[in-house]
């Protein structure tokens, strides 16, 4: 990132069955950010999510069956990607991401090539279930053992991402269903920094969550101690000069 | 083993041979997925015919009874199937999603170009 400004920037949103936030979080975006490029990744909605992005003013992608949330945000980095985007800003469709937060990424993203929005730094955000929190708490921890800095909100999708970990993801692979701690790691080994900034964080306005349920939380607990595990035993891919830090 | 049991592995063991040659024939699977079951079904009829390996390979693990080599061998034979076929799901999936999103980078609509 330039000392001028980040460069070409997308917000890419996953959305499944949204059609009540998603117009108001894209029409915010728009007023805040007029020059930003807004990609929704529509995740095989029944409703008329996609056409609510639309006309609120988002470039929309169709998934042509459900891709899951890692999938959908894994689909908008490939396209972020290849139309040379310089800055990648992640978050939810259902209102839970402040996007008056999205100039506190960009500018953590000064520092950081990795940037995550943390519900855990100072800024009221709503309450979380004790269960979820202590999963997030533990994550955390290893995450920020591993990779030697404080990480607070390892599960925070709201994130920004510079061009050379944005290069990371869409030439290689994304977790499917939750990414998290795995990824945040991921991005580490190979160099990038990563770091957190406060941000607020709101209940979400309407629908379901793309990662809820009893099963998916289960599914969580299992899933993401394997994850850590096999990031670490994979060797970093090799980046190219430019994409270096 | 008794020869009821020999006959009715050699007949259970042909039938099953035969079977995944019709399914083969009629295209409800593919031949490099049905090699492993038709080594099943000759393995089991080889034990039928000739059961001296099956005898000394008991003695081998300390089994009583060929019958229960035969189980234990088929359970770990079973269970390395069932993990295979899961990779095979696994690579699936992922040829899936990949599909998916292409076929996602390819539908972009902006507005004023609502379809």
């Amino acid at each position: 990132m330039g000392e001028r400004g980040p460069g070409r920037v997308a917000v890419i949103i996953p959305a499944r069955n949204e059609e009540l936030s998603i117009g108001p979080v894209v029409a915010e975006v728009r007023r805040l950010h007029p020059e930003f490029e807004i990609i929704v990744i529509d995740d095989a909605s029944t409703d008329s999510t996609s056409d609510v992005a639309l006309d609120s003013g988002a470039t929309v992608l169709s998934a042509p069956i459900g891709l899951g949330y890692g999938g959908a945000v894994h689909a908008g980095l490939k396209f972020a990607h290849g139309r040379d985007f310089d800055l990648v800003i992640l978050m939810d469709a259902d209102g839970q991401h402040d996007p008056a937060y999205i100039g506190t990424l960009i500018e953590g993203a000064r520092k950081y090539d990795m940037v995550i929005g943390s519900r855990f730094m100072g800024v009221e955000s709503y309450d979380i279930p004790v269960v979820r929190r202590l999963g997030m708490w533990v994550f955390s921890g290893i995450a920020s053992g591993i990779t030697g800095q404080r990480i607070t909100d390892t599960s925070s999708g709201f994130q920004a991402l510079r061009r050379n970990v944005l290069g990371l993801f869409a030439l290689g692979s994304y977790p499917v269903d939750f990414p998290d701690a795995d990824t945040i790691i991921w991005v580490a080994r190979h160099g990038f920094r990563v770091g957190e900034v406060a941000v607020k964080m709101h209940a979400r306005t309407a629908g379901t969550s793309m990662i809820s349920g009893l099963g998916a939380s289960l599914k969580y607990v299992l899933k993401m101690p394997l994850s850590i595990l096999v990031t670490l035993l994979r060797i970093p891919s090799p980046q190219r000069e430019e994409e270096a830090p | 083993m008794n020869l009821q049991v020999r006959i009715m592995s050699l007949v259970v063991s042909l039938l099953f041979i035969a079977y995944v040659v019709w399914l083969v024939r009629n295209r409800k699977l593919r031949e490099t997925d049905s090699i492993v079951w038709i080594l099943a079904g000759l393995a089991i009829f080889l034990l039928a015919v000739w059961v001296r390996p099956l005898v000394l390979f008991t003695r081998l693990i300390g089994a009583k009874f060929p019958v229960s080599t035969l189980f234990f061998s088929g359970l770990i034979f079973l269970t390395f199937v069932s993990l295979w076929i899961t990779t095979r799901i696994s690579a699936l999936s992922e040829e899936v999603k990949e599909l998916a999103q292409k076929v996602t980078l390819l539908s972009e609509r902006k507005r004023g170009e609502k379809g």
